[in-house]
């Protein structure tokens, strides 16, 4: 068992930090080997910083681990020290992988095999904390001639210098700053006329620490000098002694093996050369202007904006919007009583004022509603950022060379939505670049520009998400459908022939149809078009294709802004009322019994020249109408891009619904999605058109079957 | 600290308890802080980015400020000279990275008291904050 001794509101905090930073991190690392830039590679490190520290104080020790090694890496990357290769960009992805992996391990709480030691080890020569505790390379050129000038200029001074030597405990934290800040204090103590390491060592902080030695030309006694300095954090021991004309020897001695610690002494008779970085340090000019303080007039407004935000929980939008929900049946309520009571006490000064408050209630309900729905969108920007890596991935594996454009990443839709949408969208691109996209010379050949291209792009049309997924690959092989169609007895080779293009890409929704060339390895996941679908219609999406051979594919998914609040149209049938999405109706109209046709044994109707089948909304309660009516009302609805006509009893009228799932007990309902509280109490219940359809369409098939 | 172990509140009765702003962009970080130093007897306050840290230390000044390095938009170095230049009082501890030395070197130099490196024990947070603030101005 992992277990962490935080409490759960720490973790939650912990988890949620930690997958906004790895979507980051993501997001990064793709457009990095894109095209490098300095501020993705600090915003990088950034991260990988946070998440060391954040999991090392939760004492979560392997993520520390691995976010130690990604944050030396990209430390060195971003100051220049290494190049970016596309091996580290794989590394980099692969410690990402692992990190997902590591999150994944704490939700369920049960450790997982995960190898670290592995990629610790790729990282393991970038890490800082072991260099330091590597030898490091003679870059600064120190010879013992000159130490030994300074040792005799200090020794002709009244009063002579003194030499100090510092060590430091072995568990110190960068022993290297300790010894920096030694010196400053020295400093104000005397005049430092030479260390070792020198000061600009230790502010590079690229160097082997054993002991600092100082030559202090100070008037302070030993004994003032070893307290003041023994004072400075984490300082093990303080050596103080005057240089004396004896013991010159003696320390030149020590500096000399403090030089060999370093990496030896350099050929003899050559000065101190310092580097042009220890130049640029040691000029005393100001130190370098960091080039992140720079604050932009855009992130000091994007530093208005953070300041000005604060989290709440998803639990919480959640209950305000069913809270604003019972509010909404409330008030449609009180619209009803006020209307019954405008009949018993019509022009009751009471009555009146209680229909203006009810008016005015309605209003900031809605208001309300609006509100709380938006602090509960999201950018989709949430799954698109998943998208680059994903193509990145795809492409390389299957040799493709594919440019993906991103639109729209910033459109906003509610927060459970976009939890559903993930898979069926990441689906339908792995679809695009696996079996949409040809191999280059594929293309080539069909004079098409060797790089394919994928669009992913996502904007609002009213209360509807639109997302669109196009590739200008080979399209969607229209006959291997129609052949596999005929072989799976779907239709006959003559009915084939008679049927539209559309309805054939239908076909590619049926659960286990697929062409073989058009979905094989679907993904190699299992997960087929069918599931996109449902997965889709389960929150009330529709989703539409349209291929062109040769030209490519588009796949367009339509999604409500929200799942809590819907609009419908409220038809009654058997005594039962229904709410059917008034986004898929397109009208109503009354039919007379004559006006209905049969055709390829399916009633259907003639609309302005259409040709429109129909299905009896009785047909969910598993029967036909008893009585033939003389006239019945018929609510028209598009779905996948077909019109189908749904009979229904009577029509009740336009109202806005509040969406409640039917709970596990009453589980699944074919046909149904939901149900709702309507303002008298009664309870209606919310037609799913796509699964109803669906109904119709197999006890269709079984009474073709019962026929044959 | 054990569960059980009764902390030693740094101030007396009656006394004001030090306090000290916690400023980084980590929300885990800073909570993890705020709980150990409000055990070790200090009151703490919060910021998420530099300009929010300007603010607090200008209109509440706090007592000790632990700045993290490492921040979006302005980073610590930034932050550390703006609280020099206009407050050059209030002591500064900076949050590091391993390896990150010219940065802290660099904030020594600025006026910063004393660096924390990431991730610090509880213990070792309070004996550094206890120890700046023991110490005198410089």
């Amino acid at each position: 068992m992992l277990r962490f001794n935080i409490s759960p509101e720490e973790m939650k905090v912990f988890m949620e930090e930690l997958e906004e930073l790895l979507q980051t991190f993501e997001r990064d690392v793709v457009a990095l080997e894109k095209e490098p830039s300095p501020s993705i590679l600090a915003e990088m490190f950034r991260v990988a910083h946070t998440i060391k520290g954040s999991s090392g104080s939760l004492g979560h020790q392997r993520m520390a681990h691995l976010t130690h090694g990604m944050e030396s890496l990209l430390d060195q990357l971003r100051q220049g020290k290494i190049a970016l290769s596309r091996e580290l960009v794989d590394l980099l992805l692969e410690s990402l992988d692992i990190l997902r992996l590591l999150k994944k391990e704490m939700e369920e709480g049960k450790e997982a095999p995960i190898d670290l030691d592995a990629i610790l080890q790729e990282f393991s020569p970038y890490d800082v904390t072991l260099m330091e505790k590597k030898p490091a390379a003679p870059v600064r050129r120190i010879s013992l001639k000159s130490i030994e000038e300074k040792l005799q200029e200090s020794l002709s001074r009244t009063p002579p210098g003194s030499f100090i030597k510092v060590t430091f405990p072995d568990d110190c934290d960068m022993p290297v700053v300790r010894a920096f800040q030694v010196c400053l204090e020295a400093k104000k103590h005397g005049a430092l006329s030479f260390s070792l390491p020198t000061e600009e060592q230790l502010k590079e902080g690229d160097v082997r620490l054993q002991s600092l030695l100082i030559l202090l030309e100070t008037s302070r006694a030993k004994d003032e000098l070893v307290p003041l300095l023994s004072a400075c954090p984490e300082v093990r021991q303080v050596e103080v002694r005057k240089v004396t004309k004896k013991g010159l020897s003696a320390l030149l001695l020590e500096f000399a093996q403090s030089l060999e610690a370093q990496g030896g002494e350099p050929p003899a008779g050559e000065g101190t050369e310092p580097t042009p970085s220890s130049l640029a340090c040691s000029r005393g000019a100001p130190p370098p202007q960091h080039p992140t303080s720079r604050v932009s007039a855009t992130e000091a407004a994007a530093l208005q904006e953070k300041i000005s935000s604060v989290r709440v929980s998803v639990e919480i939008l959640d209950t305000l919007m069913n809270l604003v929900g019972e509010l909404v049946i409330d008030r449609t309520r009180l619209g009803q009583l006020g209307g019954m009571m405008e009949t018993v006490a019509e022009g009751s000064s009471v009555v009146e004022d209680l229909i203006g408050t009810t008016a005015h209630m309605s209003k900031i309900t809605t208001d309300l509603q609006d509100q709380i729905m938006k602090a509960r969108l999201v950018p989709i920007d949430m799954i698109f950022t998943k998208i680059p890596r994903l193509v990145r991935d795809l492409s390389r594996r299957g040799g493709k060379e594919v440019n993906l454009t991103i639109l729209g990443s910033e459109t906003e839709l509610d927060r459970a939505v976009i939890e559903e949408i993930g898979d069926p969208l990441i689906h339908l691109v792995r679809n695009a670049v696996d079996h949409g996209i040809e191999a280059p010379e594929v293309r080539r050949r069909s004079g098409k520009p060797s790089t394919g291209t994928v669009l992913v792009s996502a904007n609002h049309e009213e209360n509807y998400i639109v997302v669109k997924i196009q590739d200008d690959g080979k399209g969607i092989d229209l006959e291997g459908i129609r052949e596999k169609g005929v072989e799976r007895g779907i239709f006959s080779r003559e009915e084939s022939r008679r049927i539209s293009e559309s309805e054939l890409i239908e076909l590619i929704f049926l659960p286990g149809f697929s062409t073989a060339r058009e979905i094989t390895d679907v993904s190699g996941r299992g997960v087929g078009m069918d599931i996109v679908k449902t997965n889709l219609q389960k929150i009330g999406g529709v989703i539409q294709v349209e291929s062109v051979r040769e030209k490519g594919t588009t796949f367009t998914i339509r999604i409500p802004l929200t799942l809590a609040i819907m609009q419908s149209l409220l038809v009654s049938c058997r005594e039962t009322i229904f709410a059917i999405p008034l986004s898929a109706i397109v009208e109503i109209v009354h039919l007379q019994r004559k006006d209905l046709r049969l055709a390829g044994g399916r009633e259907v109707f003639v609309l302005r020249g259409e040709v429109v089948s129909l299905a009896w909304l009785l047909e969910l309660f598993d029967r036909r109408a008893e009585e033939p009516r003389e006239e019945v009302s018929v609510v028209v609805v598009t779905f996948a891009g077909r019109k189908v006509g749904i009979a229904v009893d009577s029509l009740i009228g336009k109202q806005e619904v509040v969406i409640k799932t039917l709970g596990l007990y009453v589980g699944d309902i074919q046909g149904v999605s939901g149900a709702t509280v309507l303002g008298d109490g009664t309870v209606g219940l919310i037609l799913d058109v796509a699964s109803f359809l669906n109904v119709v369409a197999q006890s269709r098939r079984r009474e073709v079957a019962k026929v044959l | 600290m054990n569960p059980g172990e009764s902390f030693t509140p740094v101030c007396e009765e009656g006394e004001v308890p030090e306090k000290i702003l916690i400023v980084d962009d980590a929300v885990f970080h800073r909570m993890k802080c705020k709980k150990a130093l409000s055990e070790g007897g200090y009151e703490t306050d919060e910021a998420a980015d530099g300009q929010e840290a300007l603010d607090k230390v200008q209109s509440t000044p706090p007592d000790l400020v632990l700045l993290d390095i490492t921040m979006p938009g302005m980073d610590g170095i930034a932050v550390l000279k703006c609280i020099m230049e206009k407050s050059p009082a209030v002591r500064v501890v900076m949050f590091t990275a391993q390896g990150q030395h010219s940065l802290i070197a660099q904030a020594l130099l600025l006026g910063a008291r004393d660096y924390i490196t990431k991730p610090a024990s509880d213990e070792k947070l309070l004996a550094t904050v206890r120890r700046v603030l023991k110490g005198g101005r410089t």
